[in-house]
């Protein structure tokens, strides 16, 4: 790599000290309600269902 | 689509390789099919967080909306279901419990940049707040 790879001002921490940072409750999301709204200046407005997202996968 | 990162949070902490799964951004964006004068997205979340993202910084290959981490289920407290992952930006850009994707002709102040965040949040040049 042409650049260092820790930003500058940055410390590294282990994985399973991953810290998780919210400044709000965690939000319950079923897959079975979950929808994916795609919207503003596209050429047509979507609500993807979860299945309907991961048919999208690569 | 599978991708190994590191991750850079404004509050100066960075962990290395985290693996993730999810759906590259550029399908989202060829299924959107956004307007030409489309030039930046809003992510809004569950919880009501919303974040702004100019659009070049996610046409990137390594920009994903994921749904595992370390090979499993996204749990809730790392923004499962569904999370934005933009490694080149710092973490707060990339929105947990993603509910919506809204394109934008022009920019539009995020929960943080109200807050007096830096509107791009690079963490290679320190775009961590808002300075005159």
């Amino acid at each position: 790599m042409s650049r260092k790879r820790i930003p500058p001002g940055q410390r590294v921490v282990s994985k399973d000290r991953f810290p998780v940072l919210h400044y709000w409750i965690v939000p319950e999301v079923d897959l079975s309600n979950f929808k994916l709204r795609i919207t503003g200046v596209v050429e047509q407005e979507r609500s993807l269902s979860w299945n309907e997202l991961m048919m999208l996968q690569k | 689509m599978k991708l190994t990162t590191d991750f850079h949070r404004v509050t100066r902490w960075s962990v290395l390789n985290v693996k993730w799964e999810g759906i590259s951004f550029v399908e989202i964006y060829k299924l959107a099919k956004p307007k030409l004068e489309a030039k930046h997205v809003m992510f809004k979340s569950y919880d009501d967080y919303y974040t702004n993202v100019p659009l070049s910084y996610l046409l990137r290959e390594n920009v994903i909306l994921a749904f595992k981490l370390n090979d499993k289920p996204l749990p809730p407290e790392h923004g499962g279901p569904l999370r934005v992952l933009i490694p080149d930006l710092y973490a707060w850009k990339s929105a947990k419990w993603l509910k919506e994707i809204e394109f934008m002709t022009k920019n539009r102040m995020g929960y943080w940049k109200t807050r007096g965040y830096h509107p791009i949040g690079d963490p290679w040049k320190e775009q961590r707040c808002n300075q005159p």
